[in-house]
């Protein structure tokens, strides 16, 4: 299938506004009330192949919020076969919670059928990047719709490395109609973490190929910074996403809380400050706007 | 350098026990961070990760050998069974017969992570549609006995030679002292989901058996007529038969085939 013909990243990511993660922590929050949020970023394992409370929970929610599915175990970048067991599961669950898109990572996540688990870092070459565009290629025939696909968090790079991470991520969306998330607090962690400036970085990026941004905390470690998805979004963040807003525009956008998980009110409030955001610094384009990629 | 090499070579770097040598060849290293600090912390990750995976599941072992044995349990464990899973749920799918392998291992623990693990498999189970008393309780006697009710996949039995359900109790109550072990004895216990609980009941020998002919004959009849004899007296065949109701008013047959 020529990904002209794929339910595309421009279809698909319309601007829902300001979604939280689905935890179970909020669980209660979202089926004993109906909190103020437009939309919710459900983590795709989580609710594969189980017919427990998870599933059944996200089955309700999705008649009153829309759902955006994000996985961690696509592994697109891994070597195994792509696993097309867990891509037509994926396919079931999206098709029964009517997810408004997929969304993975940029990474690899195993060898040789084992799986670690962890966003592993990409060996940036010429031959990594035609071998995920061809996967890339696979997973959107498969699913009949273009992905989005995250760049993560990354604490070591390769020796020989030949393309920057930007660039790489640039030339799979140009080639294969797959949209980029992009999450800021990766961008800032990553370029951090590697002595790389964060604003070129979001220079690089296609603009009509984001589709969605994520919001998250990170934690100081000894010479590195760590993507714990802890605490609130840091001032240095924030100012990525206001200069990434004024170059790339608005999006659906997501905050990721996942350890020491706060009561969902301090999620909205967090929210908040990132609606606050968007008058000054995109004129004219409303949150709930049908401003899209 | 191919890609593949370098994901191989990764891999092999963070699940082994020791960190490579040959960090440099592979990572950048950089005035932040060298290459060996910058794998370290994806073997860390991946440590921690796996360790609070199985954490999660296993609340009542963990408690039982305390923190540090169970880390060197885990890693002993993902030697042998690394996750091949996409999903986390996976990874302790073996842990109690692999701990029942070890002999150097109390035998206890196999029995624990076991009932453990049973109220996971009730957890996530995917079940069909449930038998309906109502439904049933229409059908002549002779009817019903022709019928097919297998236990639904989220109830489960177990059976064991502790008595882990006043174990697992007082752990749930946070009541269990430190180097309390469970007492031996024969133990059958019903694990079964409702309202996205689980829960878990012993039974008696009657019961267990009736259980177990539910899962394996080929129908109704065929569990109860070796069991219904050994009730020994009408009270006790009431009371087994009450138990069978009450498993279907629970909701925790599964929708019957004519056998």
């Amino acid at each position: 299938m020529e990904f002209e013909s794929l339910n595309s990243v421009a279809d698909q990511c319309t601007n829902l506004g300001f979604g939280v993660g689905l935890r179970t922590d909020h669980y209660n929050d979202f089926m004993n009330a109906s909190p103020d949020v437009d939309w919710l970023e459900a983590l795709t394992e989580n609710y594969l192949g189980t017919g427990g409370r998870p599933r059944q929970v996200l089955r309700q929610l999705a008649q009153r919020y829309p759902i955006v599915l994000h996985g961690v175990s696509l592994s697109i970048g891994g070597t195994s076969p792509l696993d097309k067991n867990y891509l037509r599961l994926l396919k079931e669950l999206a098709e029964e919670v009517q997810a408004r898109w997929i969304s993975d990572h940029l990474c690899w996540t195993g060898y040789a059928h084992h799986n670690l688990h962890d966003l592993l870092p990409m060996p940036f070459t010429e031959a990594s990047l035609s071998h995920i565009k061809d996967r890339v290629d696979q997973t959107q025939n498969f699913l009949g719709r273009a992905i989005l696909l995250e760049n993560p968090s990354s604490y070591a790079s390769f020796t020989f490395d030949s393309i920057a991470e930007a660039q790489f991520l640039r030339e799979i969306a140009l080639s294969t109609g797959c949209g980029i998330l992009l999450d800021v607090n990766n961008v800032y962690v990553s370029t951090v973490n590697h002595g790389l400036d964060a604003h070129t970085y979001i220079d690089t990026l296609p603009a009509d190929a984001v589709g969605q941004y994520h919001l998250a905390g990170h934690s100081e470690r000894d010479g590195y910074l760590l993507d714990s998805h802890i605490g609130p979004v840091p001032e240095p963040v924030w100012d990525l996403y206001r200069y990434t807003l004024a170059k790339l525009g608005t999006r659906s956008t997501l905050l990721e809380w996942d350890d020491e998980i706060p009561e969902l009110t301090v999620l909205l409030e967090e929210n908040a400050k990132a609606k606050a955001m968007l008058p000054a610094m995109t004129a004219g384009r409303g949150v709930s706007g049908e401003l899209h990629v | 350098m191919k890609f593949e090499d370098a994901q191989k070579w990764m891999h092999a770097a963070i699940v082994a026990q020791e960190a490579p040598d040959e960090v440099h060849q592979y990572l950048k290293s950089t005035d932040g961070a060298c290459a060996h600090r910058r794998l370290g912390v994806y073997r860390d990750m991946y440590r921690v990760r796996m360790s609070e995976s199985l954490q999660m599941d296993y609340g009542l072992l963990l408690q039982v050998v305390g923190e540090e044995e169970f880390d060197r349990l885990s890693e002993r464990y993902l030697e042998v069974y690394p996750s091949t899973s996409y999903t986390l749920n996976d990874l302790g799918r073996h842990f109690a017969s692999y701990l029942g392998s070890q002999k150097d291992l109390p035998p206890y623990l196999e029995a624990i992570a076991r009932f453990e693990f049973a109220l996971v498999r009730s957890f996530d189970a995917t079940d069909p549609r449930p038998a309906d008393w109502t439904e049933l309780s229409t059908l002549p006697l002779e009817d019903l006995c022709e019928r097919t009710l297998r236990p639904l996949p989220s109830f489960i039995g177990e059976k064991f030679s502790y008595r882990l359900d006043n174990l697992y109790e007082a752990y749930l109550q946070d009541k269990l002292e430190p180097g309390t072990l469970p007492d031996e004895g024969e133990c059958a216990v019903l694990f079964f989901r409702e309202n996205f609980r689980v829960y878990h009941m012993p039974v008696d020998d009657l019961s267990w058996e009736l259980f177990q002919g539910l899962q394996h004959k080929r129908n109704f009849g065929e569990a109860l007529d070796p069991v219904l004899p050994k009730a020994k007296d009408p009270t006790a065949q009431q009371n087994l038969l009450g138990t069978f109701q009450q498993w279907v008013g629970r909701s925790l047959l599964a929708h019957p085939e004519i056998g």
